[in-house]
């Protein structure tokens, strides 16, 4: 991995240098405005993310609170913004290991995933998702939906590549001696796709019709589904395979993809030498098989009987692999004269490999065995039939041995007819090596086994055979090879009669083919020695494998060594190292998910019946149906996800699919911040399980419930219930599950919202759905929240103030019975169709290795441990936070922090700004001015997605008729790198001036294309999209020929278009690094001194002449720390900065200019008003709020009646004689007719000064009367606190206020009390009014010299509530703090850190380039009407006068640097006389006319 | 093993299956009980209502009986005298101040080194084990059982800390692994109405109808109790509530204990069956029987 400085180099005194490059970890709308942040303010970024790609879990969201804007659609552009941006580097499928180092240089160690797709090269189409046969639960649907292996989490995912879930390599690939990818072919079969399926078992094994018979299949011993019921099929669906194949035509083998012209020899046409021969063949080699035998097959034919593996079987496995043109010759032995090993290697062969199998029989070893007519070796017996067709009669057989040429022999016996078969073997059934399957035949055909016996004797008359004398044995020790040893027990001898006795107890390679000089090393067994692993023998020329080097073993582990052979001869002959990567590393093995698989048993092999098996040696097995085969197939519990199927690979057109990549892989890289934006995992609600989640099917989380909303949700958007998918006609929702509650002593902040928003949609959905909303406290604390919460009552939606102590299903309806209390106290029971469960959010299920290997410290709720008055700031220096990893919030709040955490970093590395980002560079540009327009034309296939359904070749023809097209042509992905290439060479071959591409969408691919055709020298402008995927191929997918009819009018009209495109110049402005920021408060004086410790000087305007605004009056915090030293020592560094020039005493009277280019007049308040102009960059507004001054509740008029913040300061200075009762109320001010909004912080304040006045007075009596309580994020184990102190909270309803009354002389408040709905009297020695946060009056003036607007509550207003809140529409201006909107003080901090760090991506460059598609006024024909001022939305237009011929000419202009181009402008001007370059009158006219006359 | 033995009162009157069972699968599961010498009442009904350290002081003075008598642990098996015991425990243990009313009330100082243990645990860590399936001698396949753990067993949890408060499955997985079919069910912790079976049997018969007709509902043929009170409202009251529901639930209501005694191959009279209401003898005789060997 390219890591900016690989090096790290290290300055003179030895401390690291830093290094200008910020790790951001996590990719959600945190991560990715953090991102943004660095890397447009110098810093190379890398973003890493653990999913496949960035978005979070705002992706997932239906809709966002309060404005009801799709999520999707406001987070896609970010994507996009982040995806191709030059200096963020996204990482995915990545962890982070280790963070070594220290602030300004960590050496970060990560951890990624394999993907197995070249991210550089796949191009997203999803043609390898059509084909995938593995479908899981989709993670992003909730798992409501299904997806592929190989798969994009959604649509509009970046990056866009898919990438395959591969949990590990399955249990079956790994067990099988050969490597078989039998996962892979079992899926293929559970999809029908068997021809496929065939092909791919090939690829591992040649032999399918033979191992699905004969095979002892380690593979199912080892199935993961195995422990759960019983293991896959795989040998019985292999032989499907091959069955099936009978069925079907012949279809002759495939040729080599190169021929090469070495010959090699093979020694032996059994499975060994045949898969060698092939696997060689297949690499372009000349084989020749050597085969001593009149057939090949080696012991399949000669040993294995026909009722086992029929030879037609055999022969047309063979004929498949000779037909790839192997030279097969048979009868002819090697080592017989003029065909020796020598001669061979006389003869030109480069290499030989021996695979001469195991065809010597082994004896019993006893006296008289070579003299007794009826003794013979398995080998010779079976022989006799098998080749020869001699059935030897017998009557009475007996079989000495336990393996499966013992059975063989037995069921051989039988069939040729003898009366009685017995087999003797020396140990007991356990210990048999036999297939149990055989034995079990063997014993229903009337074979007679003999345990725990062995031969002592021959018996025999004349020479010929009686039968045998045997011993009884028992089992001892077990030996070395783990089976028990069996020992004779004395005198416990007895006799068996019997004409034949076959000795089946080994086989042994008969190697006396081989030359007798020594050369080759044999083992003690008398079999080859050769390398384990190269299978290479003391000859460096020949090869060995298979029974003669391994002895008797099985044909899995012959096609095994042939395979393993054929490697080696290959790299031999071509002169390569034999080893090098061929140690079997250990695969990581997939362990597989059984939660929810049901039971079911293996489908059996149908048998013929015993009778008719005697006297033949038809087939036993007759092998599966389809339907059997199908369903055993759909068994498998795809352990590992991807199955290797290679499906993909062989749709993947831009061959982007890399099964080879490791498993996972260590990478580092070097960088001098970390930012963390990991995010949070929503409550997992099984753990509330009276609530039933997990049980019935119709209650659903509420992020599930954000899907099943979705449009491009798993129900595209109708409201279903996942349980029988019919539409819910009543909804309820349950706040707090893992919220508030023992375990979990915090609010988690954005439920109440969340579900307030997705009851409110789902009734927009369905408008007589009924939403029931159950709470504890409606905690709509943020800008705009308790209007959305007014506008959901009066849309119908009810609200219950109860937190639900059951719910239960009913029987057979899938209904659920909600129980919970009335407002009255009483108990009800109420049935609903469907439940929704609020989850709070919890910290990452790893949170605790995170903090681990990153050295954070978490905090007793298990989040980021952060400081009151540094929010952004980790336990370790140089990593910084944001969003919920540190405490549950909302995107604003997420996104405030992530600006704020990159301002940090910004400030740490700001000595490194700027070197280790890129630049674009490109080569002069070709005047095309006057020209002659030469238009050329690309459209794209875009794999299947645009080809499949439209004739490409075709729309390339038709482009070639339009006037001016020169050229035309098309590609598959006109957006890969090698189409970049050339398209560029055409343009410079044909002398093109005006390029139209018509493929997928400008909206991610214009840049690529424009920055392509500016690298072949043509101004960026001269370049045309025509959109035929998106709005053509996509959405006419069905109806491909008006479909083509379309796609012929838009590339019509683009060229249209493009022939009229003029050359267009980016204006690039310089850049004044300074910056203002309005006012001294916590927030200002934060947002002042991020910006001078990023180097920037900074002008700090305040309007008293004091700094420390609102804070100055906050004496105590909820927790221990002292706001008031803070404030001092944050003062005395403001003071003392000497980047920072203050104002005292000053307020602004004017700004001119835009971002970059800003001139502020500063007036002095009062003493003459001195003016002072500042030229600065950017400016931030930090002008904060006031407390309300109520007129209520007799404040003002009598004493004893205060506000919460002189309540503060008389806790805080002891002044509480005489005060023993208190009295809060809550929302004075606040959520009323004239301020509908929340004030936020007053409930914490009424807290606050509830504890620490209990502390001080623990006698006293606190009352607070309250709506809803709403100590959000952590501030809620304080609430609790109070309530365990003895505070009494009582609640009272908005219509029926507390009333105060002194007129007894004591004060008397009353309230209402809904629980009693009685009144409840309390006297009261101190009456202290929570009065709402108001915006200063001078915000307004404000607002105006800065031409921003104000929200209807006088807040400014961001430029959008959720991905924008410290931005206003207007570059160059930011906000932060109590004038964004009412918050706490380390909100506060968070926000002017995050404005600070906007400001930076300005400030931190010297020169800007603006976009040059923008609004252009035609002087001549402006006659100054100003028509197109108030429109503007960015107040880009002003009125202009000059002198013109003796009279006032009245024009507009308009300021570049404020323009957005979009065009409201020239929509308003009644003379044409104001038009956006890109997109002027005529160009569109031309699209018109194109459209409307089709050639 | 060797655990004190507490029955307390039910076990000794209506719940005499309970305490008949218990013994009887003991010996077979590998465990001994040994009852608690001069036991006195665990403080349920009276001084639970009347007195908070009375209703401390005496599972307390049982629990140094207990001690007394050299051992540590005792298994009470009635859900009421169980919760007892959680509850004195955790009480001197929260409250130095409470512990000193108790212990002048005891004349000693609280024993709060004993621990009450209920069979559902003991029992279901031998059924978990590897050894356990060589046990079970008879197929109780096509026993659909309900299992009912009232609302005392598990509440409150910061108390009694004894299984998944909401959604308690122990006895499910005895019940399982005796080779029977639990059912999924919602009333498994809710309330048979308990010691209002005197005084208020209107209260009991709503709420225990409640929770026999969604066990039925649920495909249940059976339900298992591991409480005396829980089984008297269920199985005494089932023919009264029958009545005044109209609908027939025929449900026998076993002891768990009861359900591990078949699976070990206990004969129904070893085991007490013969003593419910609801007779559970047709259900039983419905069953294959003996599981071959």
């Amino acid at each position: 991995m390219q890591t900016g400085s690989g090096q790290r180099p290290a300055t003179s005194d030895q401390r690291p240098a830093k290094v200008g490059a910020t790790l951001v970890v996590g990719g959600g709308v945190g991560g990715m405005q953090a991102a943004l942040d660095l890397a447009e303010s110098g810093i190379k970024t890398y973003l890493l993310e653990r999913q496949p790609c960035i978005g979070g879990t705002m992706a997932q969201l239906d809709k966002t609170f309060p404005t009801n804007d799709c999520s999707m659609c406001i987070v896609a552009p970010r994507l996009v913004d982040v995806g191709r941006h030059l200096n963020i580097e996204i990482i995915t499928d990545a962890e982070v290991e280790r963070l070594a180092g220290e602030a300004g240089n960590f050496d970060v160690t990560i951890r990624r995933k394999g993907r197995y797709v070249d991210l550089g090269k796949c191009t997203g189409c999803g043609a390898c998702a059509e084909v995938c046969p593995v479908v899981v639960d989709a993670e992003f649907e909730m798992n409501l939906a299904q997806r592929k292996a190989i798969y994009r989490r959604y649509p509009q995912a970046v990056p866009g590549a898919f990438g395959i879930d591969k949990q590990g390599s399955p249990a079956c690939s790994l067990a099988c001696p050969a490597g078989v990818n039998a996962c892979g072919y079992v899926t293929l079969i559970a999809k029908g796709k068997f021809k496929e399926a065939l092909a791919l078992e090939r690829l591992g094994n040649p032999l399918p019709a033979i191992c699905g018979r004969v095979c002892p299949h380690p593979c199912e011993k080892d199935c993961r589904r195995g422990p759960h019921d019983h293991p896959v099929a795989i040998a019985h669906l292999k032989r499907f395979l091959a069955d099936w194949e009978m069925t079907q035509p012949y279809e002759p083998p495939p040729k080599p993809a190169v021929e090469r012209p070495e010959k090699v020899a093979v020694v032996g046409a059994g499975p060994g030498g045949l898969t060698c021969a092939l696997e060689l063949r297949r690499k372009g080699y000349k084989v020749t098989i050597f085969e001593a035998m009149d057939r090949p097959g080696g012991l399949l034919v000669s040993a294995i009987p026909a009722y086992r593996l029929p030879r037609d079987i055999v022969a047309r496995e063979i004929k498949w692999i000779v037909d790839h043109g192997i030279d097969l010759q048979l009868n002819s032995p090697v080592g017989a004269p003029g065909r020796t090993l020598p001669d061979l290697q006389k003869a030109g062969f480069k290499a030989v490999f021996l695979a001469s199998g195991a065809h010597k029989g082994v004896k019993l070893m006893l006296d008289g065995e070579n003299e007794t007519q009826g003794i013979m070796d398995a080998v010779a017996y079976l022989r006799e039939y098998n080749l020869v067709g001699k059935a030897l009669k017998a009557k009475r057989v007996l079989v000495v041995g336990g393996g499966n040429s013992a059975i063989d022999s037995a069921r051989t016996a039988l069939r040729l007819g003898a009366e009685k078969v017995t087999i003797v073997y020396r140990r007991s059934r356990n210990e048999m090596p036999a297939s149990p399957w055989e034995i079990e035949e063997a014993e229903r055909e009337g074979v007679h086994i003999h345990y725990l016996a062995a031969p002592v004797k021959i018996l025999a008359k004349d020479g010929k055979l009686t039968g045998l004398r045997c011993i009884r044995m028992e089992l001892g020790e077990a030996d070395a090879g783990g089976r028990r040893r069996p020992l004779p027990v004395h005198g416990s001898d007895f006799d068996i009669e019997a004409d034949l006795v076959v000795a089946a107890v080994s086989q042994e390679a008969d190697l006396a083919y081989l030359p007798k000089d020594g050369s080759f090393k044999l083992s003690r067994w008398g079999t080859l020695e050769v390398d384990s692993i190269t299978m290479q023998t003391s000859v460096p020329n020949v090869f060995a494998g298979g029974d003669c080097v391994s002895g008797p073993s099985s044909v899995i582990e012959a096609v095994a060594a042939g395979k393993e052979a054929a490697e080696s001869i290959d790299r031999f002959v071509r002169g390569e190292n034999l080893r090098k990567g061929r140690e079997r590393s250990k695969a990581q093995r997939a362990e597989g998910d059984f939660a929810g698989i049901e039971t079911a048993s293996r489908a059996s092999m149908p048998t013929i019946a015993v009778e008719e098996r005697k006297g033949n040696f038809r087939e036993v097995e007759t092998g599966y149906t389809q339907q059997q085969a199908v369903a055993e197939a759909a068994r498998c519990v795809q352990c590992a996800t991807c199955c290797e199927c290679l499906e993909c690979l062989k749709a993947c057109e831009a061959k982007a699919i890399r099964h080879d990549m490791p498993f996972e892989s260590i990478e580092h890289l070097n960088v001098g911040a970390v930012v963390l934006a990991p995010g949070f995992d929503i409550f997992d609600p099984k753990l509330k399980q009276e609530f039933g989640y997990g049980r019935y099917p119709n209650v659903v989380s509420s992020l599930e419930f954000e899907r099943i909303l979705s449009a491009s949700g798993p129900y595209t958007g109708k409201i279903l219930r996942p349980g029988d998918r019919q539409k819910p006609g009543k909804i309820a929702f349950i706040q707090c599950v893992g919220s508030r509650d023992d375990e979990n002593n915090y609010c988690s902040s954005v439920c109440c919202m969340y579900a307030t928003k997705e009851a409110i949609i789902a009734k927009e959905h369905e408008h007589d759905l009924d939403c029931h909303i159950f709470f504890i406290d409606m905690r709509a604390f943020g800008k705009g929240f308790d209007e959305y919460y007014e506008r959901a009552k009066k849309e119908g939606i009810k609200y219950t103030r109860c937190r639900p102590s059951s719910v239960k299903e009913i029987p057979g309806t899938g209904d659920l019975v909600v129980r919970y209390q009335d407002e009255a106290g009483a108990f009800q029971e109420e049935t609903f169709n469907l439940v929704v469960l609020s989850c709070g959010l919890r910290p990452p299920s790893d949170m605790e290795a995170i903090a681990g290997k990153l050295g954070l410290q978490v905090n007793a709720h298990g989040f980021c441990s952060t400081e009151t008055f540094s929010p952004v700031e980790t336990s370790r220096p140089g990593v910084f936070v944001c969003g919920p990893f540190s405490e549950p919030k909302d995107i604003p709040e997420t996104v405030m922090d992530a600006s704020g955490a990159a301002g940090k970093a910004l400030a740490l590395l700001s000595a490194v700004r700027g070197t280790l980002v890129k630049k674009r560079e490109y080569p002069p540009e070709i005047d095309v001015v006057g020209k002659e327009p030469r238009v050329g034309v690309f459209v794209c296939h875009c794999g299947k997605n645009i080809g499949g359904i439209v004739p490409v070749p075709d729309i390339v023809e038709y482009a070639k008729t339009l006037p001016n097209v020169v050229h035309s042509d098309h590609f598959l992905y006109t957006c890969s790198n090698d189409s970049q290439e050339k398209i560029k060479a055409a343009i410079l071959e044909h002398g093109l001036n005006r390029i139209v591409v018509a493929a997928c969408t400008p909206r991610t691919h214009e840049p690529l294309f424009q920055s392509t055709i500016r690298e072949a020298g043509l101004n960026q402008y001269l370049f045309d999209f025509a959109n035929i995927r998106d709005q053509c191929t996509w959405v006419h997918m069905h109806v491909p020929e008006p479909a083509t009819a379309k796609a012929k009018d838009l590339v019509r009209m683009a060229v249209a278009k493009a022939r009229l495109l003029e050359p267009l110049r980016r204006k690039t402005l310089s850049i004044n690094n300074d910056a203002v920021v309005v006012g001294g408060g916590l927030a200002g004086m934060t947002a002042a001194l991020e910006l001078a410790e990023q180097g920037f000087t900074t002008h700090l305007i305040e309007r008293e002449q004091d700094l420390g605004g609102n804070m100055r009056q906050t004496r105590f915090l909820l927790g221990d720390e002292d706001p008031q030293a803070y404030l001092a020592s944050a003062i005395d560094k403001v003071r003392k900065h000497a980047r920072i020039k203050l104002h005292l005493g000053s307020k602004v009277t004017g700004v001119e200019g835009f971002f970059g280019n800003f001139v502020t007049t500063v007036s002095t308040v009062g003493n003459g008003g001195k003016e002072t102009r500042i030229e600065h960059g950017a400016i931030v507004v930090a002008t904060g709020a006031e407390e309300f001054k109520p007129s209520e509740y007799l404040h003002g008029k009598d004493p004893r009646v205060v506000t919460a913040r002189e309540l503060e300061t008389r806790i805080a200075d002891g002044k509480l004689d005489g005060v023993d009762r208190v009295v809060m109320i809550q929302c004075v001010g606040s959520r009323d007719e004239e301020r509908p909004y929340c004030s936020r912080i007053c409930c914490r304040q009424a807290v606050k000064n509830a504890i620490r006045l209990k502390k001080k007075k623990p006698s006293a009596a606190v009352f607070v009367l309250y709506r809803d309580i709403r100590t959000y994020g952590f501030s809620e184990e304080h609430y609790k606190k109070a309530r365990e102190m003895g505070v009494i909270f009582l609640r009272y309803e908005a219509d029926r206020k507390p009333t105060v009354d002194a007129s007894g002389g004591r004060l008397v408040v009353t309230t209402r009390d809904p629980i009693l709905d009685a009144d409840v009297g309390i006297e009261a020695d101190l009456v202290a009014l929570s009065a709402a946060v108001v915006p200063r009056p001078d915000a307004k003036e404000l607002a105006q010299h800065l031409k921003v607007p104000l929200n209807a509550n006088g807040f400014f207003l961001e430029a959008h509530l959720k991905l924008r809140p410290v931005d206003f529409a207007t570059d160059g201006i930011y906000l932060c703090g109590l004038a964004h909107s009412p918050k706490t003080a380390p909100e506060s901090i968070s926000q002017a850190a995050g404005a600070a760090g906007r400001a930076c991506t300005i400030l931190s460059r010297d020169r800007i380039e603006l976009d040059a598609a923008l609004s252009r006024p035609i002087d001549e024909l402006c006659d100054g009407c100003a028509y197109c001022i108030d429109p503007c939305p960015y107040k880009a237009i002003k009125l202009v006068e000059y002198k013109w011929q003796g009279d006032v000419k009245k024009t507009v202009e308009v300021d570049e640097a404020k323009c957005k181009g979009c065009g409201v402008c020239m929509a308003t001007c009644p003379k044409k006389a104001i038009m956006v370059r890109h997109y002027k009158l005529e160009q569109i006219a031309a699209m018109v006319e194109a459209a409307l006359r089709p050639m | 093993m060797k655990y004190a033995y507490f029955p307390g009162c039910s076990l000794h009157s209506t719940g005499k299956e309970y305490d008949i069972s218990l013994r009887a699968i003991a010996p077979k599961l590998g465990f001994e009980l040994e009852e608690v010498p001069e036991w006195v009442c665990c403080g349920t009904s009276s001084a639970h209502a009347t007195s908070r350290t009375m209703a401390a002081a005496l599972p307390l003075y049982n629990m140094a009986k207990v001690a007394g008598a050299g051992a540590d642990r005792v298994l009470v098996p009635c859900a009421a005298c169980f919760a007892r015991f959680k509850h004195a425990l955790h009480d001197v243990k929260e409250s130095a101040s409470f512990a000193g009313q108790v212990e002048r009330a005891l004349g000693t100082q609280p024993r709060t080194g004993v621990a009450p243990l209920h069979p559902l645990q003991v029992v279901g860590d031998i059924a978990a084990g590897n050894t356990f399936p060589g046990m079970v001698v008879a197929d109780l396949a096509g026993l659909k059982v309900a299992c009912y753990y009232g609302c005392l067993l598990t509440r409150p949890p910061e108390v009694m800390r004894f299984d998944e408060c909401e959604y308690p499955m122990s006895m499910d997985r005895i019940v399982r692994r005796c080779g029977a079919e639990p059912v999924d069910w919602s009333f498994k912790t809710d309330c048979c109405g308990a010691s209002f079976s005197l005084t208020l049997v209107d209260v009991v018969h709503e709420l225990t109808a409640k929770i026999l007709a969604n066990a039925k509902d649920l495909g249940a043929n059976c339900i298992a109790v591991a409480c005396s009170l829980c089984h008297a409202n269920l199985d005494a009251r089932q023919s009264e509530i029958e009545a005044k529901t109209g609908r027939e639930f025929g449900l026998p209501i076993f002891y768990f204990t009861q359900i591990v005694g078949l699976a070990l191959g206990l004969s129904t009279k070893a085991l007490g069956l013969r003593k419910h209401i609801v007779s559970p003898m047709p259900l039983l005789d419905g069953l294959r029987g003996p599981r071959a060997a």
